[in-house]
């Protein structure tokens, strides 16, 4: 039967919190903010293995070892949480779960999350420079999530918020290339 | 086909490059979750607005704009306006901060196009003059006035009984097969040299159909002031959804704007549109489709509760400007097919009431060979009384009751009894007032000739000849009229009414017409 979108709110909210709460015993509440995008990111581009952490037919164990194998990286803590949900059929929220946990994270510590991907990692004094820029814009302290990704060829791309500055290379290159095949007789395409 | 020479593709490549943006702007993203009958369900954008324009990124660059339906708390639900076999789940899409519009401008007159503006034809590139949204409130009463000048649609049935007015909402409806379009058609061929733009909007009919209007404009020269928009059966729903609200946008800029492109004023004057959605009903059963895979609620027939919101607000675009905002018009002719002759169902009720009146076509009398097969008795025309030429008001004031007298005595004498001489009268008179309406497909007529020819009706000149001699004698005292007595005609034409004078004269034209009728005839 589909649950309640109230029920639902509250299961997320009680994820995140309990989430948050360990992640801060720990010290380590924005490192387990980043694994939880990342881990999003993986369900969320790989349908198959999102299919199979919702078969309830699987046995626990079996699902168990198998998000071990795909989360072998990641926090042990995390691939814990992780497994507790897919047991409890619930691992379609943690998009959900993970927005919740980056908003809760950010009311509390009045910081915004800013994801940075760049081809080659950040060093510290650029580090600092958007830091100072984007927290002249947003009015409070910036906490980086750094991201690695040699897609980009070259420039970077800064996303908060559910906003993004895409100024990376890749993405000129393509506007070119689009610009370039999009000429048009004026006939049916 | 627009030609592209070798020398021409290192111009075009540097103007494409030129007008690339370059610049880095903050652009609100999301992915979409789930895609399918040309729905997207997106995740994030939440900021995106009703209606809002969306661009969805397919994975292979290409962008396909969508359109924001559904607000959720965690998603939005989309409708493709492109190729929706592009996009995947996990593509990106972005908010763009305006809502759906299309280019619209003097090019764009003798060209077919889809509904998001680009040609269908293969003439070429169209450069739009301007961008107008596709949803646009329609003007208050205080920008409006009251219809008064008429829209001819050469039609004797239409213009004498069920007259149009500029800035009216006339409603065709009637079942398949009943000469529906042909009614649009021969209006917007009728409109040459009126100072009418006319757009033509075709919703989920077979190309074949739109390519036999088109041909039939061209061949008439009336593709010179017609836009043609076409989307259809095989076009996307939401895309068959946008059409006639695209149209109406085409039809809007020339209408608040003057010939000069400059918005209309009461120095610059509006220009006059007439707008034929064929068909509404199809339009319907698009959003219907929509809004179920959107899974709002279904309501009467499945269609969703704002169905009716759908027909008014772009049936309310019909306007006649006041002078100060120069007095241009949108007369709209909604089309709208019934199912065996049921006027009662859900679509055909709404938009009966929208509109300002309604032109039923019913199967039997076009099966008769009553072309147009309009059931006089219950088309109406509310406001449309006004804006008729004088002439005609005086000649047709009375026509529709003879006629609906006529019907009613016809039904008695299928009894067989005798009848007197005054009903026998009436009968003979019905039957050839009847017959005189009769037109054939890209016949009209000036509304000159129609008085004239109702003329004769009214004052008996048809009454001692056979029925079936009637549409000759009408022809031939058209065709007299233009040869032997063009300064009669060009009279009515400038007084607009006919005075005792024109009256006796035009006695006596028609006695001279009718002799050599009969002799010709011997």
């Amino acid at each position: 039967m589909p649950k309640n979108r109230m029920l639902i709110k509250k299961e997320v909210s009680t994820y995140a919190q309990v989430l948050l709460d360990a992640a801060r015993q720990a010290g380590r509440q924005y490192e387990i903010s980043a694994q939880l995008e990342e881990m999003k990111k993986v369900v969320r581009m790989s349908p198959g293995f999102a299919e199979v952490l919702r078969d309830t037919s699987l046995p626990e164990a079996t699902r168990s070892e198998i998000i071990g194998e795909a989360f072998k990286e990641f926090d042990p803590d995390m691939i814990k949480f992780v497994t507790v949900m897919a047991d409890r059929g619930e691992i379609a929220l943690l998009p959900q779960v993970a927005a919740e946990y980056d908003r809760e994270l950010q009311e509390e510590d009045n910081v915004v999350i800013l994801d940075v991907a760049t081809v080659i990692p950040l060093d510290d004094e650029l580090r600092e420079k958007i830091k100072a820029k984007f927290g002249a814009q947003f009015g409070k302290e910036i906490a980086l999530r750094e991201h690695v990704d040699s897609w980009l060829l070259g420039g970077m791309n800064v996303r908060a918020n559910g906003k993004r500055i895409d100024c990376c290379t890749a993405t000129r290159l393509d506007k070119m290339r689009v610009a370039l095949s999009d000429v048009t007789t004026g006939g049916e395409r | 086909m627009a030609e592209i020479t070798a020398s021409a593709i290192d111009e075009i490549l540097r103007q494409k490059l030129e007008g690339l943006e370059t610049n880095v702007e903050t652009r609100e993203f999301g992915y979409v979750i789930q895609i399918g009958d040309g729905i997207a369900r997106v995740n994030g954008l939440k900021n995106a607005m009703a209606g809002e324009l969306l661009e969805f990124v397919a994975s292979d660059g290409r962008t396909v704009y969508g359109l924001a339906q559904n607000l959720e708390e965690d998603e939005v639900g989309a409708v493709l306006l492109g190729d929706s076999d592009a996009i995947k789940e996990n593509d990106e899409v972005h908010t763009t901060g305006r809502v759906v519009e299309v280019p619209c401008g003097k090019n764009f007159l003798g060209r077919v196009v889809n509904p998001l503006g680009m040609p269908l034809d293969g003439k070429g590139q169209i450069e739009a003059d301007g961008y107008r949204p596709v949803e646009f409130r329609a003007p208050g009463v205080i920008e409006r006035k009251p219809v008064h000048e008429p829209v001819q649609t050469g039609l004797i049935a239409i213009d004498a009984m069920i007259p149009i007015g500029r800035g009216q909402r006339e409603l065709i409806i009637g079942d398949r097969q009943t000469g529906k379009t042909a009614i649009g058609v021969d209006t917007i061929i009728n409109q040459k040299g009126k100072d009418m733009i006319c757009i033509y909007v075709a919703i989920g009919q077979k190309a074949s159909t739109v390519a036999n209007v088109v041909e039939a404009l061209e061949q008439h020269g009336a593709m010179e002031y017609t836009i043609v928009v076409s989307a259809p059966a095989s076009t996307s729903a939401p895309l068959q959804y946008i059409a006639p609200m695209a149209g109406a946008a085409m039809g809007e800029y020339f209408m608040y704007n003057g010939e000069n492109g400059e918005p209309a004023s009461a120095t610059n004057p509006g220009r006059h549109v007439l707008c034929v959605y064929d068909d509404l009903s199809k339009q319907a059963v698009a959003y219907r489709q929509m809004s179920l895979t959107l899974r709002r609620p279904p309501g009467r027939e499945a269609y969703p509760g704002d169905v009716f919101y759908l027909h008014s607000r772009l049936l309310e675009r019909a306007v006649k400007l006041s002078d100060k905002n120069g007095a241009g018009s949108l007369t709209a002719l909604p089309i709208i097919e019934t199912q065996g002759g049921d006027v009662s169902a859900y679509i055909p009720t709404n938009v009966i009431s929208i509109t300002d009146g309604q032109i039923f076509l019913q199967t039997d009398l076009f099966l008769q060979g009553q072309r147009p097969a309009v059931n006089v008795g219950i088309s109406v025309s509310r406001v449309g009384g006004s804006a008729q030429v004088k002439a005609m008001k005086q000649v047709a004031g009375t026509l529709r009751l003879d006629l609906a007298s006529y019907r009613e005595l016809q039904a008695f004498s299928q009894f067989g009894s005798d009848l007197d001489k005054a009903t026998q009268q009436e009968l003979n008179r019905g039957a050839r007032m009847t017959e005189l309406l009769k037109q054939g497909r890209y016949a009209a007529m000036d509304v000159e000739d129609q008085v004239v020819a109702i003329f004769a009706g009214d004052n008996g000149f048809l009454d001692d000849m056979p029925v079936r001699d009637t549409l000759r004698f009408r022809d031939g005292l058209v065709e007299y009229m233009h040869t032997v007595r063009a300064d009669l005609k060009q009279r009515i034409a400038t007084e607009g009414a006919l005075n005792d004078a024109i009256k006796n004269e035009l006695m006596e034209a028609i006695t001279a017409f009718k002799s050599s009728f009969i002799i010709g005839k011997k």
